[in-house]
This record gives C-alpha cells, sequence and structure tokens, in this order.
C-alpha cells in the first residue's frame, strides 16, 4: 500500500498510468469480508475511499480488524448508506464475485499479495522496480 | 530489614499484575481487532479520476494491475 502514493503522484495524476484494483481473498476469512465490502462500498461509488480505508485500519491477518461489525462502522465512518451496505454485506451479495476473482487470480498464477502487472507484466511492489518498468512501458528508457 | 524488603517487593509485583490484569491489558491475542476510532486516509487529489475499482484516466498509456488482499 505505501507504495500506490508514489506511484499515483508521479504518475496516475500526471494521466500517464492508470491503476486497476483487483481485490482476492487468499489470506482467510477476513480478506474475503473485506473484499466483499468494497465491493459494496464500490456500489455507492466509494470503492477507493473504502480500499483506503481498509488499509489505514489493518490489525493483522484474521484479527479481528475485518469482521463485519468493524467493516460497518468503516462504512460509517465514511458517510456511506449505512443501511445500503450493511445489507449488501450481511446478504453477502458479492460473495461470489470475490469467490470467482478469486479464482481467476490463483488461475493467472497469482500467489501472493500484492502482485502487480504493468501492462501484463509482472513486477515486484517495490517502488524502484513499479518506477523503471513503468517508465519502461511508456517508452522513456530510464 | 530484608523481610521488609521481600514483602513491599512482592506486594509491588501484585499490584502491578492486578493493574494489567484489570486494565485487559497484557498485549494478549484475543482477536478482537480493536474498538478504537476509525482512521481515515487523506483523500486523493480530486483531478485522479475514480471510476470504480479503476483509478486515473482512462486514456492512460499504462495500464498497473493491482491484485490485493486487503489484510
Amino acid at each position: 500500500m505505501s507504495v500506490l502514493p508514489s506511484i499515483e503522484e508521479e504518475f496516475v495524476l500526471t494521466g500517464q498510468v492508470k491503476v486497476q484494483s483487483r481485490p482476492i481473498a487468499i489470506l482467510g476469512e477476513e480478506s474475503d469480508l473485506a473484499a466483499q465490502a468494497a465491493e459494496c462500498a464500490n456500489d455507492q461509488g466509494r470503492y477507493w475511499d473504502f480500499h483506503d480505508t481498509l488499509y489505514a485500519n489493518q490489525k493483522g491477518e484474521n484479527k479481528g480488524g475485518f469482521l463485519p461489525d468493524n467493516l460497518k462502522r468503516f462504512a460509517e465512518a465514511l458517510e456511506l448508506d449505512t443501511a445500503a451496505f450493511d445489507s449488501c454485506l450481511d446478504s453477502g451479495e458479492h460473495a461470489s464475485r470475490v469467490r470467482d476473482d478469486t479464482d481467476s487470480a490463483r488461475q493467472l498464477g497469482v500467489s501472493s499479495v500484492p502482485t502487480v502487472l504493468v501492462n501484463g507484466q509482472a513486477v515486484s511492489w517495490h517502488l524502484e522496480d513499479l518506477r523503471a518498468a513503468i517508465q519502461e512501458a511508456l517508452g522513456s528508457g530510464q | 530489614m530484608w523481610p521488609y524488603v521481600i514483602t513491599v517487593g512482592a506486594a509491588a509485583v501484585v499490584v502491578a499484575l492486578l493493574i494489567v490484569v484489570l486494565s485487559g491489558g497484557g498485549g494478549g491475542d484475543g482477536g478482537d481487532g480493536g474498538d478504537g476510532p476509525v482512521v481515515l486516509p487523506s483523500p486523493r487529489p480530486t483531478e485522479i479520476a475514480q471510476d470504480g475499482h479503476l483509478l486515473g484516466s482512462l486514456g492512460a498509456a499504462v495500464t498497473l494491475i493491482d491484485y490485493t488482499d486487503f489484510q
């Protein structure tokens, strides 16, 4: 996560790069719940706000930080429509989507996170490596 | 003198343990995930377009796909 702000400032803000986030759940139940919650936020046009809030409130893997009550608190803090959000999360409306996206990612060889592709090429999640890959893709050769 | 020191020391240890127990401390792995205030991140510059899972200009030459697990 800490790499993304730099990439955004250098390349996204300047219109050179677009970022496609694909949430998957490979670390346990709370990964699944968090990904579903992000999709519920996306239903209200707030995917990235929720994405950032999840990262800002990480408590460790499957420690309770992303159980439904906390995810609903995030939605409330972001001033989402909490009734719609809670209903979405409780009903598992996006459970199959998260499961399908996770299965698809695994079939593509994604076995760890974060896995990052720059124009289809896997790149390590290190700022210098990403910067170099992006610049190469842009044809700058730097 | 020594019995007095030992008694005071033992009492101090007991008091310290009581404070830890009563405050719910101890750094345990209780799994409650915390009920502290929600940390809200800084908002992005409004110049960066957001469309669902996409961040940035649709016409950008380079696409970065981030497979992420929020944990």
